[in-house]
């Protein structure tokens, strides 16, 4: 479906030039996950501005670089670009380490079980404020494992840490997103 | 009581990042301990309450135009066929020579049409505004134009070429109201502008991009033309033949 999206035609009468096999390969990998690019960036920096910014950035680097990219798993490809880009802006930004496993406060007593019925309501806002108080390569693994399907390998490649590095965030950021949701609901609810 | 057996196989379970052995074994030991069901289910949700299609948020359309602007050709048309070149070089020679006032003034007429249409093209794609009259037919399009405006616009639909034919509507630009009809290209709407000349004489398409939209605009039978659309560059330039290769 989104091969009949990305058919270029090309300029009248103008033999295919190089710049132009570069432009379809743009239309081809990196057009389609643009709205991907966008939300990940967005979950990530939290600001829209910056969020279009990131993805501009990454789209030109990305152009520029397609020449050299074999055309697999282009949206891995491309979202890597994003990432980088995202703690580029982020550590000029901030200035300050990227916050690790440890900065996170610890999970207060332990909670009774959250309820599924609890998370399956919890609205938008909540949630955007909720993984807001997580550091930004734990929303990163949410959003590539909930919001993208990739798995434990590709997330791994994407952000050069090992295996069991993501794994560990990813839990650990759904078992925080999960505390702070029913606390939430339990503190504004009925 | 936290239970021992489990917790390091609960998520990569429900990630679906077990072989099939240690699935098999784990919903086994999942029917006999409460505390993991309960888990598995909240996390089930969790996942469901995160892959729900209002926690997207789609790239902004100004991204997009940004990106088409910095990526795409823009081969002025005379590039794309010499002769138009040499064609446009003599022109420009003729304009030289013109009262420079005059080269001005309308240059600066044409900025203005430029960002009036750019204005009408954005109004045309909020609430509903998009067309007056709906149809693809053209043989009902032509006609609503009659009696409301003081000439009759080139209506073709061209849906076997891929354009097919939205609509039309009225609008406003330069200080007269000019005929709109609205085809689609993909899901991008084209809107392309007529209205009579008061130049006599032909005017090969020459684009121009203006806030991310391309436009196009070419004078032919006594009718001036624009097109603007969102579309890329080289399709929108395809339309523009297809319509002055149909012309009456």
């Amino acid at each position: 479906m989104a091969s009949s999206n990305v058919t270029w035609v090309a300029a009248p009468g103008g033999p295919v030039a190089n710049g132009e096999e570069r432009r379809l390969k743009f239309q081809q990998w990196i057009v389609p996950y643009l709205d991907a690019a966008y939300n990940l960036a967005l979950w990530l920096a939290r600001e829209s501005h910056d969020a279009e910014d990131i993805v501009q950035e990454a789209s030109m680097k990305a152009f520029e670089h397609l020449d050299r990219f074999d055309g697999r798993e282009p949206r891995a490809w491309f979202f890597a670009i994003v990432r980088n880009e995202f703690y580029s802006m982020y550590r000029t930004r901030s200035r300050a380490a990227l916050e690790d496993i440890d900065a996170l406060p610890e999970l207060t007593s332990p909670e009774r079980t959250p309820e599924a019925q609890v998370i399956a309501a919890a609205d938008r806002d909540q949630i955007w404020t909720s993984l807001g108080k997580l550091p930004p390569e734990y929303r990163e693994v949410i959003v590539l494992r909930e919001f993208e399907g990739f798995s434990y390998r590709e997330i791994s490649e994407m952000s050069t840490v090992p295996i069991g590095t993501v794994m560990s965030r990813l839990s650990r950021a759904r078992a925080q997103l999960q505390h702070d949701l029913v606390k939430s609901s339990a503190k504004g609810g009925s | 009581m936290a239970c021992p057996t489990a917790p390091e196989l609960l998520e990569p379970y429900i990630d679906d990042e077990l072989d099939l052995a240690r699935t098999v074994e784990f919903e086994k030991h999942l029917a006999s301990c409460e505390e993991c069901a309960q888990k598995v289910a909240s996390l089930r949700a969790l996942s469901k309450r995160l892959q729900a299609p209002d926690m997207r948020y789609a790239a902004p359309a100004s991204l997009r135009a940004n990106l088409r602007r910095k990526t795409e050709p823009r081969p002025s048309l005379f590039r794309a066929r010499s002769s138009w070149y040499f064609a446009a070089a003599a022109a420009m020679l003729v304009l030289a020579v013109l009262p420079a006032l005059y080269v001005l003034q309308n240059r600066n007429n044409q900025r203005q049409i430029a960002r009036e249409l750019v204005g009408a093209h954005v109004r045309s794609l909020m609430v509903d505004h998009l067309i007056d009259v709906q149809s693809t037919d053209q043989h009902t399009v032509k006609p609503w134009f009659e009696g409301k405006i003081d000439f009759a616009p080139q209506v073709n639909d061209y849906a076997a070429q891929g354009y097919p034919l939205a609509g039309g509507r009225l609008d406003y630009i330069g200080g007269r109201t000019v005929a709109v009809l609205v085809y689609h290209r993909r899901q991008h709407p084209i809107n392309v502008f007529q209205w009579p000349s008061q130049d006599t004489g032909e005017s090969r398409p020459k684009n121009q991009v203006s806030e991310g939209f391309n436009l196009v605009h070419w004078r032919d039978n006594g009718m001036e033309f624009w097109a603007s659309s969102d579309l890329n560059y080289n399709e929108l330039a395809a339309f523009v033949e297809l319509m002055r290769n149909h012309r009456p």
